[in-house]
């Protein structure tokens, strides 16, 4: 097993502004993800679970260079986020709601755009979106404008941008958000193929039975600390995994309390 | 470098054929040219000269067909005497005479020789009727005299004084008039390029790959710049088309054929170094702000700021100070003002592009830092 993620002790704590000090009910700051430590394993899906607020996508967009970490390190394919963020970025492919694509462009222009920007030669990039839009139904509207698209196609044509390099290490926050079931099979079907093509996967979700489909590992995070990383059949060993959530959920709230 | 080009040309790709973008950036040009026009012709009504009015001239060394070639054109006028052509010309700048023909001696004689005599006009601007006789006069003598004889140079001297001659008010405000136009083109572009995609989180995704932040933030200034300017340059042509009808008949034959390549190059030079500081300046503007709206809010004062700038140039009496060039704005103003008066100077000129491309460099260096920096792009 060949350790391709390592994410030691990663803190991140936001200032609140006032508007949201009021939503959130809490002070100036908030601690979004407190000392979190895993890794991921090249040729694997781990799984990200928690509940909503949890610092999933707060992890990720460290790890995805979007955001600092105020202490702790990523280490991605041996690059650390820290000192090399461009050489991470070459390395993955992350989707997340915050990332949107301009409504003006149609999805075959953003994809040959996208591809050129991570200097992927035109033949390669060519014969990549013929497969994947192939692949994800993206062909009958190719030439619409992205505004013009519902959801689950501006969700399919995100999909397929944020791979347009062919990444070893693959981001997804929460990739069935917003998805109906036959397109969220879709997705889940292409995670699996990528992973059994070598590639690693990291999800975030807070779909209990979308861990139990797809990951390899799980990690559990609670309040943006992990309390627990496993593989997906040592955690259900005994009980299923919704019933271990709510067991470490209740530890780690007891211990807040 | 490539990826440069990649994000311009896409940059380019979206404000070219995005017609409700397109239209935006053009319809300033056209509201100028109707409402300078308009303006124009409101003005003009107002001063037209009245039809009733005999203009009086005095001629020095009269030329013998002088009369017969008037009449045979059906202008009415007077003969006035004054003791010499100075007198006549004093009158003329207190606007007791329309205008004031002075031919050089033996004119016939030496037209007919050959030779290219001088005739000059002295008028008046700020006297609608003397401007009005001269532009009726002037062309009749100097076509007479190109056409049937030799040549003869027709020579306009404007007796107006300083103060009140209404074509230097033009050419005063017409640097800050210059630079007013390039800021709101490129206060369009920028905020609709930088804040506006932030504000729907698309620059995000570009953030996301693996391209340099410089190299996004040149991309984006070079192609907002190219933008700009085409903005700039339909106001332009809605300006320079409606100048005509602006002006009208006080004064108004601004005749461009007297600023050679040398003034175009160095204005467009000035221009555009400009119009790069300008775009530099509000994409940091509308990278600092949250949206499209708080960009322009931020870049109200800043606009006010260049045009008082810009102002100030034009109301600075005498030679400016070398020091002068080095303020930006204040000195792409006084480039324009130096090289439509014919007072270029090539010093000043690249003192001027210097200070800029310093301050160019300076703003793309901040900008790929903002770029990096997440409290800046995430805040929303
Ligand atoms: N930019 C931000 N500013 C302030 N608070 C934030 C910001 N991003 C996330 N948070 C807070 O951090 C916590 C974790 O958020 P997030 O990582 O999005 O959780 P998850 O993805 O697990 O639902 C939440 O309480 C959220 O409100
Ligand atoms: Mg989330």
């Amino acid at each position: 097993m060949e350790e391709i993620l390592k994410v030691t002790d990663l803190k991140k704590t936001f200032v609140l502004s006032r508007k949201q000090q009021i939503t959130q009910k809490c002070g100036k700051y908030k601690v979004a993800v407190d000392g979190l430590s895993f890794s991921a394993n090249k040729g694997e899906i781990f799984g990200l679970l928690g509940p909503n607020g949890a610092g999933k996508t707060t992890t990720l967009r460290i790890i995805s260079t979007l955001i600092k970490a105020d202490s702790g390190d990523a280490v991605v394919d041996g690059i650390s986020v820290k000192e090399n963020p461009d050489g991470v970025r070459a390395k993955i492919g992350f989707l997340t709601s915050e990332l949107k694509l301009e409504d003006f462009f149609t999805p075959d222009y953003l994809f040959d755009y996208f591809s050129n920007l991570h200097g992927v030669e035109k033949s390669v990039a060519e014969e990549r979106k013929a497969r994947l839009f192939e692949k994800f139904g993206i062909k009958e509207f190719a030439h619409v404008k992205v505004g013009d698209l519902s959801t689950g196609m501006k969700q399919k044509t995100s999909i397929v941008i944020s791979i347009v390099h062919d990444p070893d290490i693959i981001i997804f926050d929460e990739p069935t958000n917003g998805l109906d079931v036959i397109t969220a099979k879709a997705v889940t079907d292409f995670l699996k193929e990528l992973r059994d093509s070598g590639k690693t996967i990291i999800i975030s979700t807070h779909i209990f039975s979308l861990a139990e489909k797809i990951c390899d590992r799980v990690g559990v995070i609670i309040n943006g600390k992990m309390t627990a990383c496993e593989t997906l059949a040592y955690l259900t060993k005994e009980k299923p995994l919704e019933d271990v959530f709510f067991d470490l959920y209740k530890k780690e709230m007891g211990e807040d309390a | 470098m490539r990826n440069i080009l990649v994000i311009m040309k896409k940059e380019l790709k979206r404000f070219f054929t995005d017609k409700r973008l397109l239209l935006s950036l053009i319809l300033p040009g056209v509201i100028i040219f109707v409402v300078y026009s308009l303006m124009g012709s409101i003005v003009n009504g107002l001063v037209s000269p009245d039809k009733e009015h005999v203009s009086t001239v005095y001629v020095a060394n009269k030329t013998e067909d002088f009369d017969s070639l008037l009449e045979s054109a059906g202008i009415k006028w007077k003969t006035a005497e004054y003791p010499d052509a100075d007198a006549a010309k004093e009158a003329v700048k207190n606007k007791k005479l329309d205008l004031a023909i002075v031919f050089e001696e033996n004119f016939k004689q030496k037209t007919d020789n050959g030779l290219v005599p001088t005739v000059t006009f002295y008028y008046n601007s700020t006297e609608k009727q003397s401007a009005a006789f001269f532009q009726s006069v002037s062309p009749i003598i100097s076509s007479t005299f190109t056409t049937v004889t030799v040549k003869a140079n027709a020579v306009p001297q404007d007796m107006a004084t300083k103060e009140d001659v209404s074509a230097m008010v033009i050419t005063m405000i017409l640097p800050m008039l210059v630079l007013m136009l390039l800021f709101s083109g490129c206060m369009a572009v920028a905020t609709e390029s930088i804040a506006g995609e932030k504000e729907r989180g698309t620059i995000a995704t570009l953030l996301i790959t693996p391209v340099k932040r410089t190299h996004i933030a040149i991309g984006k200034i070079l192609a907002l710049s190219i933008t700009a300017l085409l903005s700039a340059t339909v106001s332009f042509i809605g300006v320079f088309a409606s100048l005509p009808k602006l002006m009208g008949g006080s004064g108004g034959n601004i005749d461009m054929s007297v600023y050679g390549f040398g003034t175009f190059a160095g204005t467009f030079g000035v221009i555009l170094i400009t119009v790069i500081l300008f775009i530099v300046l509000l994409s940091v503007i509308s990278t600092l702000a949250k949206s499209v709206k708080e960009a322009s809010q931020y870049a109200a004062p800043v606009m006010i700021i260049v045009m008082v700038g810009a102002l100030a140039s034009s109301f600075g009496s005498g030679k400016p100070e070398t020091w002068q060039y080095l303020i930006p704005v204040y000195n792409s103003a006084l480039c324009l003002k130096g090289l439509f008066s014919f007072e270029f100077s090539a010093l000043n000129f690249l003192l001027t592009v210097g200070v800029n491309a310093v301050l160019i460099a300076a703003g793309v260096f901040v900008l790929a830092r903002l770029f990096n920096s997440e409290k800046i792009m995430f805040n929303k």
